[in-house]
């Protein structure tokens, strides 16, 4: 990828709070077009990371570009648009007042999308956002944020505390204005399987640094999960994570060839599998 | 922002701006009620010797209330509620929302109350002879220029208090102590200094003092035949003070008093200095707000 071209540019970036870094020494790029799975256990720099690239915290150290540029302070990005995860809207406006709030505050509003994305998600416009349910209010909020008509959008945690049909209809809204726009999204969860269809990138975070980065099928690719009994020697190649029950051994090794190993049945891991792998062997580092 | 802003306050500006338009037409009603007394000034003791006591209080409550509503939750409920962080994250600089919300809650309430304080000096036209000097506190800080001034002081503490301390309730408890001890620095240990006050040194007798009714006496003292200040007892004294005061060492005695008719320099020095102290009490804010905030 040659520079500038990221749509989210991290060099050494980090972040320290008052009770310690919350994101460190962190360096990637998230291409553009393509749809970020941001996973992470609680607290391992998620959140930090949004709020640096929409400008609302600055970095310790290092540098974040979004779309080539760094966050100053004359707002956010106009064709970044953030969604935090408490999704902060005004609760004594009505949904109407709301969208006038975004045509008010961004020149780049596109006002009849906003609108018909609302009227798709069946919210009165005259209702007061305090009164509306969590998967309207979340619906109301992302038309807050593609109202913006971002070219990068970033989604904290979008589906927490929504109910299992309204988690549907909101990534199904999601991921159809995503395909009619091209943009390039980051999604942030820490249930996986909410991320497993729809993205095919990945950024792992763990501890405040990254894991894992890459193309989703690339990594999977890279990857081989071998499943055989305890008493087998391990294979020849970069474990990730071995598990032993009492009779059966599961291990995650890096390569891209077949491994082969006697008596070793070998799979594909799935991004779950994958992602889990890397997270227990960063916090068993961590522990030792 | 203007429009967000307004919406945001706007039953908070109009509920103030009402309160402040009652207040102004009762003391339009006291000025004519009372002049059309006068001269008769034994019949405007009698009706209004009660009120005049009392609305001091009033009036000297009503820009530390005005100015806490409107400026501690300003920030502090936006940060507590969490829709600062939409704020921030529109195509609208940190600096413009900040000074929108500020301008927007704080005009029309400043513009107001300023109003209602110079409307105040000429309705107390009548009734002046009632009320001590007009240069005392709580009476300077009632009327003039001086009531708008506190009214901006009281809401420039509380909103940026509210943005450091990021909680409604602690920004207005803030609020209410700091300006307090402003108005007491200010009006005891500031006032007395804004011009040199006049010195009357004449020969001791006992009885009040001969002074302007409308003056201000900020210090007074004994002295002896050099004409230097002695410290006089009057716990020992039996029977006559005069001879007792005599028996001292007591000559003369002198007073340091403004006249009243530095009324309106000390209102524009002290609005000016109150001032000043809000530009100090947005400049932290700003500060806050670049480094601080979220």
């Amino acid at each position: 990828m040659t520079e500038g071209s990221a749509a989210l540019d991290a060099a050494g970036l980090g972040k320290r709070y008052r009770r310690g870094w919350g994101l460190r020494d962190c360096t990637f790029q998230l291409p553009p077009g393509r749809v970020t799975a941001l996973i992470g256990p609680n607290g391992a720099g998620k959140s930090t990371l949004m709020r640096l690239a929409s400008g609302l915290i600055r970095p310790t150290s290092g540098t974040i570009r979004v779309l080539g540029q760094k966050p100053g302070r004359k707002g956010t990005h106009r064709k970044l648009a953030f969604l935090a995860q408490d999704k902060p809207l005004y609760r004594s406006f009505t949904v109407q007042e709301m969208l006038r709030a975004g045509a008010e505050l961004n020149p780049g509003w596109d006002h009849d999308y906003a609108r018909r994305l609302v009227a798709e998600a069946d919210v009165p416009t005259n209702a007061r956002i305090g009164t509306l349910s969590g998967g309207q209010r979340t619906r109301v909020a992302l038309a807050m944020a593609l109202g913006r008509r971002p070219a990068l959008l970033l989604l904290d945690e979008p589906l927490a505390d929504l109910d299992p049909l309204a988690r549907k209809e909101v990534m199904q809204t999601l991921m159809a204005e995503v395909a009619d726009m091209g943009m390039t999204v980051v999604l942030s969860s820490h249930v996986i399987a909410d991320l497993e269809d729809v993205c095919d990138h990945l950024l792992l975070l763990a501890g405040g640094r990254v894991r894992l980065a890459g193309d989703i099928e690339d990594l999977l690719g890279e990857h081989r999960l071998m499943i055989g009994s305890r008493d087998l020697e391990l294979p020849p190649h970069t474990v990730v994570e071995a598990r032993t029950t009492e009779r059966q051994a599961t291990v995650l090794v890096r390569t891209t060839e077949r491994v082969d190993a006697n008596g070793w049945e070998e799979h594909k891991p799935t991004l779950e599998e994958l992602a889990l792998a890397h997270l227990r062997s960063a916090r068993k580092e961590v522990a030792a | 922002m203007t429009w967000l802003a307004w919406r945001q306050q706007r039953l908070q500006i109009l509920i103030s701006i009402g309160l402040v338009l009652l207040t102004t037409a009762a003391l339009v009603y006291l000025r004519f009620d009372a002049a059309s007394l006068l001269p008769n000034q034994a019949a405007v003791r009698e009706r209004y010797q009660g009120l005049v006591f009392n609305m001091p209080l009033f009036l000297l409550a009503l820009p530390v209330l005005l100015g806490m509503f409107a400026g501690a939750p300003l920030f502090a409920r936006e940060i507590e509620q969490g829709t600062l962080v939409f704020g921030l994250t529109q195509s609208i600089s940190r600096t413009r929302w900040w000074a929108t919300k500020l301008a927007v809650a704080g005009l029309p309430v400043a513009v107001a109350v300023t109003a209602l304080g110079l409307v105040g000096s000429w309705a107390l036209e009548p009734v002046n002879f009632l009320l001590s000097s007009r240069m005392s506190t709580p009476l300077f800080e009632i009327q003039g220029t001086t009531i708008g001034a506190y009214t901006v002081l009281a809401f420039a503490i509380g909103a940026t208090a509210g943005l450091l301390v990021r909680s409604t309730l602690a920004g207005m408890a803030i609020t209410l102590v700091t300006y307090l001890g402003v108005l007491v620095v200010v009006a005891d240990v500031l006032r007395p200094h804004y011009q040199a006050p006049l010195y009357v040194a004449e020969r001791f007798r006992p009885g009040p003092l001969n002074l302007p009714s409308d003056a201000w006496l900020v210090g007074h003292g004994y002295l002896d035949a050099a004409g230097n200040e002695i410290s006089v007892s009057r716990i020992n004294c039996q029977g006559d003070i005069a001879t007792c005061f005599a028996d001292q060492g007591v000559v003369q005695r002198f007073s340091q008093f403004h006249p009243g008719d530095r009324f309106w320099p000390f209102q524009l020095a002290e609005s000016g200095l109150v001032l000043l102290l809000v530009g100090g009490l947005l400049a932290l804010g700003a500060w806050a707000l670049r480094r601080r905030l979220s």
